[in-house]
């Protein structure tokens, strides 16, 4: 009984096919970064499920988003090790 | 693929039991459609006996018309059936029911093999007296995936329901061997 | 008027007398078989002039029956409902005028009506089967007074002595025709020719008259063995007692199949017998698991027969329990179960319609994880929190309210379901505090799992029932109440977790995967064990501490990972793996068994950083392997696949290679039911199947080895990735005939020869865990 709701990862997977001719006319280049994008999407796809958000593909922006932001926490860091580092 | 709804069916009105056949994905479109345009008239009543009601499209679909999305959504009531005798407790439930009310698949829970046929459609002449009650008052619309004329059981719900909209999908066009 | 004390073995209905029972006596071995006079009641509700219809009905009809109107209580309405009852004389004539009624009738409501014997008389006797029990009798053998002297929740009580006789044919009929019957009483041994046909019925009648058994314990018995000696009986003219009431025939129910959770279940022929007990042990459900003892616990506690309750599946077993709890609280068990989801928003229908909570693992090898695990978590749940198909709903007055589902759940009432479960719950516990201590030698110790066991198939089986369709008492709100619940209880655990300073690496429904620097041993994790259970009120225990343990991703993308797909080594070396190839049902034996041992040799480094060091060696292990395949010296039943049919093998539309062997079957006039498995061999070509059970024996030439090889890649670099080795460089290692990092036909050298092999050796090759940690990231 139940499950009338499609489970998280066939909604997040009719999401992604409904930007299927998006990603057709991108560049090549580009279609990688907006494969990357969607991986990590699906990174939180649990999370995703919990929230239960009525408009799903909300959930997803907000988790490549935080993906990015990661990254760039990362990058950051980095940049400040590089300063930190005595110049030769 | 149908992608704009085509001519504009009209609302259910109440004394009528009316009854819609037509092959997805043209059929989850009206339903989707027909919900959220009665969601923004009033309360809506949806008893689903296919397990199938898309409240994640409904969803899209309500927040493409507007801003008032989750009043929207909770004006939209769902209650499900997965055996006949759930279905008619549900008929009976909402037989008294002021708003007007979709009831989608009800014939997939009288697939049951389990039980037997006579009783099954004994059980289908309980569930027509429910819902004709409920007709009188309210807007009740029935929306049925095509089946064989002679089923036994869409040809009784035929005979009950004072109008049927029956869409069959249409014979594509040659096409172009490219595409 | 005689008085003795006995054993219950089994019951069944009798036109004339009631209950049949038999007893097994504890001293000389005595047998007994005595009647109960057992006047059956069901009761009807309706429009009070439909009553009065079927009250003169019911008196024109040609059974004695007793009519009464009565006030009974009906689960899900609040006051007593007025009924109909109906006594008929016996079970049998209850059953009788139930099947006129329900034609006749069939727009009333019927309560008590499909009630098996064995509840009944277990509701109002308060014995069970195999119960001990004190019996007064009359001279002509009927029963005055029975009463049972243990209860079904006792730990260890006294077994009855059975007399067991074991039966088989002396190799699968399935695959080749059997030459003899073997037979096993105690420790004597008996083997009869099947050509022999006469000679073996007369060995057979004798042995039966001799030793009288109680249990027949069969291989292929209900679908072959019983039948076979069905058609020897008819040909020679010799009857086997294989019942011991003379009276009656062996119960043949014929097979079927049927859908369930999506999937079909296949149901084989059963035979039963009067007067013993007959358990055909390849149709037993779960006997691989829990054996006879998990059998005989299974119908202590759901007081099913025996020979049905090792025929039936845990579902079933549960819905008995709640019958059970029903009949003994005077609560109406509904013909047909009835209620109807309640409606609910749209809004939240999304918020209700969910599972359990999943938390997605970090990818890669972690050292010294605790996995702790909540016992029993839905059940538990159902017990503390009250929830029941009657306590979940609105306007319960003192109750507690859920918002996210938009409903109450009673907490005046105790629910049903919370009621059923209880003492199964405490048995658990009980027997795993036992388990504990005992030494696996003990007497003890292998009954007592056997019954944990059993417990743990009808707990978990009562989850999905309370959500299932057909269940007289399950409810979908329920059902959604307890998932609700359960994700809370995880979240709670994990926010627990992580302001005790344990990063969460992994959540799944009800168990979670926690890890601390500095935290290695069980005491170190008894604070959080105490935070969970003091914040969510549920019992939690450390499952076990992982030396290191390895999350996978998913094999279409690396980067996105799966729940529940995971290896480890505990601390005490044992493995834990889920999700792999291992243990899937589809691997074939070889492949399972070189994944197996290359496990192994994982779990032989001391740690997460002398893992590496184990790479030589499953290098050769995995040249040794794939150079036997080529040879030719796997034997063929070690590559046999097995897999389920899903549907009818006309409904397929690309036939699946299951459904190409099913078809070569088909083509030999062996039809397979969807639900049934079929075996079969990869080969090369078309149609690059063959069907193991075909009449002829494959040669082992037609094998295609090229791809059990590559399956046999696939299923070591599941178990490899984690250490840092890329697919195509296993397949280059692998399948090029040398070891990377020496020359062709030599074994490579030492660990760290090995860097190139690896994606980033960096990674692999720590020594510190730091860096382990980084790959983690």
């Amino acid at each position: 009984m139940g499950r009338t709701v499609s489970s998280i990862t066939q909604t997040f997977l009719e999401e992604k096919a409904a930007f299927a001719r998006f990603r057709r006319a991108l560049r090549h280049r580009d279609q990688q970064a907006l494969d990357d994008l969607f991986a990590s999407a699906r990174k939180h796809l649990s999370a995703a499920s919990y929230a239960s958000h009525a408009l799903p593909f909300e959930t997803f922006l907000l988790a490549m988003l935080l993906e990015e932001h990661k990254e760039v926490m990362r990058l950051r860091q980095k940049i400040a090790d590089l300063d930190d580092e005595p110049h030769a | 693929m149908i992608n704009r709804f085509p001519t504009p069916l009209p609302i259910p009105f109440a004394g009528s039991l009316q009854m819609l056949i037509a092959p997805n994905p043209f059929r989850q479109q009206v339903v989707t459609h027909f919900i959220a345009d009665l969601a923004r008239r009033g309360p809506v009543q949806v008893l689903d006996g296919g397990n199938r009601f898309d409240v994640l499209r409904l969803n899209r679909e309500l927040r493409g018309r507007g801003r008032d999305f989750y009043p929207l959504l909770k004006r939209i009531r769902v209650a499900r059936a997965f055996t006949c005798y759930q279905m008619i407790t549900l008929l009976e439930q909402n037989s008294g029911s002021k708003s007007p009310t979709l009831v989608l698949n009800p014939l997939t829970t009288f697939e049951d093999e389990s039980v037997p046929l006579p009783e099954r459609l004994r059980l289908l002449e309980t569930a027509l007296y429910w819902l004709e009650k409920a007709a009188k008052h309210t807007p009740t619309l029935l929306v049925l995936q095509p089946r064989p004329q002679e089923d036994p059981f869409l040809a009784r719900l035929g005979e009950a329901a004072h109008q049927v909209w029956a869409f069959e999908r249409p014979t594509s066009p040659k096409q172009l061997s490219y595409l | 008027m005689p008085e003795f004390t006995t054993w219950l073995l089994d019951l069944y209905p009798d036109p004339e007398w009631g209950v049949v029972l038999w007893l097994v006596d504890e001293e000389e071995g005595r047998r007994r078989c005595l009647y109960h006079p057992f006047p059956t009641t069901f009761y009807v509700h309706g429009d009070f002039h439909r009553l009065r219809e079927l009250w003169r009905y019911l008196e024109s009809q040609p059974f004695p029956l007793q009519l009464s109107r009565k006030e009974r209580r009906d689960l899900f309405v609040e006051d007593p409902i007025p009924v109909l009852e109906v006594k008929a004389t016996t079970p049998i004539s209850q059953e009788r005028v139930f099947s006129r009624l329900k034609k006749a009738f069939p727009d009333l409501t019927y309560y008590d009506a499909d009630i098996p014997l064995d509840l009944r008389y277990a509701a109002q006797t308060g014995t069970f089967p195999l119960a001990r029990c004190r019996v007064e009798a009359g001279e002509e053998g009927e029963i005055h007074d029975i009463e049972a002297l243990d209860s079904p929740w006792a730990i260890d009580p006294p077994s009855p002595p059975l007399r067991v006789m074991a039966l088989s044919p002396d190799c699968n009929p399935f695959h080749e025709a059997p030459r003899a019957l073997k037979v096993r009483l105690d420790e004597r041994h008996y083997r009869f020719p099947f050509h022999e046909e006469r000679g073996l019925l007369i060995k057979l009648r004798a042995l039966l008259h001799k030793h009288d058994p109680d249990l027949l314990l069969t291989v292929w018995g209900d679908n072959w063995l019983i039948p076979k000696l069905h058609e020897l009986e008819k040909k020679h003219h010799i009857r086997l007692p294989l019942n011991r009431d003379k009276g009656r025939d062996v119960e043949r129910r014929p097979e079927r199949y049927y859908h369930s959770y999506g999937g079909v279940i296949y149901r084989g022929p059963q035979v039963r017998a009067f007067g013993r007990l007959h358990i055909s042990t390849e149709n037993t459900v779960m006997y691989h698991d829990y054996g006879l003892e998990g059998v005989f616990e299974m119908a202590r506690v759901t007081r099913l027969r025996v020979q049905t309750a090792a025929r039936v599946s845990p579902g079933t077993g549960i819905s008995a329990m709640q019958m059970l709890t029903a009949l003994q609280q005077g609560i109406l068990v509904p013909w047909h179960k009835q209620q109807a989801e309640r409606p609910k928003t749209a809004y939240h229908l999304l918020q209700a319609d969910r599972g359990g909570l999943v938390f997605q693992p970090t990818i890669g090898l972690h050292p010294h994880v605790a996995e702790i695990d909540f016992i029993s978590m839905y059940p538990s749940i159902m017990e503390h929190f009250n929830i029941s198909p009657e306590t979940v709903g609105e306007g319960k007055p003192g109750g507690t309210y859920i918002p996210e589902l938009e409903m109450t759940i009673d907490q005046e009432h105790r629910g049903l379901v919370p009621d059923t479960l209880q003492p199964l719950l405490e048995k658990r516990v009980k027997l795993k505090q036992e388990l504990a201590h005992l030494h696996p030698k003990d007497m003890r110790y292998e009954p007592f799992k056997a019954q944990a066991s059993a417990h743990k198939w009808l707990l978990v089986t009562c989850f999905g029932y309370l959500g299932y369709k057909n269940a007289r008492f399950g409810r979908i709100e329920a059902h959604e109440a307890v998932t609700a619940y359960g994700r809370e209880a995880l979240l709670r655990a994990k926010e627990a977790a992580e302001e005790l300073g344990f990063r969460v690496l992994h959540m799944y429904v009800d168990g979670l995967w926690v890890q601390k620097e500095g935290v290695q041993e069980g005491e170190d994790f008894q604070p959080l064990l105490e935070e969970i259970l003091d914040r969510t009120g549920l019992p939690i225990s450390l499952d076990g501490i992982y030396r290191w343990v390895a999350f996978l991703g998913s094999r279409q993308d690396k980067r996105v990972p799966v729940a529940n797909r995971y290896f480890g080594v505990y601390q005490n070396g044992k493995l834990k793996m889920r999700g792999i190839e291992t243990r899937r049902h589809d691997t074939p034996p070889w492949i399972e068994e070189v994944q197996l041992e290359i496990l192994h040799r994982l779990a032989e480094a001391p740690g997460l950083e002398s893992l590496p060091d184990q790479l030589p060696g499953i290098h050769a292990l995995l040249q040794e392997e794939l150079g036997r395949l080529r040879k030719g010296e796997i034997p063929l039943k070690e590559l046999l696949v097995s897999q389920k049919l899903s549907r009818e093998l006309e409904e397929y539309k690309v036939p699946s290679p299951a459904a190409r062997a099913a078809g070569q079957l088909a083509d030999t006039g062996v039809d397979l039911a969807p639900g049934q498995h079929v075996r079969f061999l990869y080969t090369r070509g078309e149609p690059g199947v063959y069907a193991w059970d075909l009449p002829e024996r494959p040669v082992p030439s037609i094998v295609d080895t090229e791809y059990y090889a590559e399956l046999l890649l696939r299923a070591a670099h599941t178990v490899l990735r984690p250490l840092g080795v890329a697919e195509d460089t296993l397949r280059w290692w692998t399948f090029s005939n040398a070891g990377y990092g020496a020359p062709p036909g030599e074994l490579p050298g030492p660990a760290t020869q090995l860097a190139p092999l690896l994606e980033n050796p960096q990674r692999v090759l720590p020594h510190l865990p730091a860096r382990v940690t980084a790959f983690n990231s």
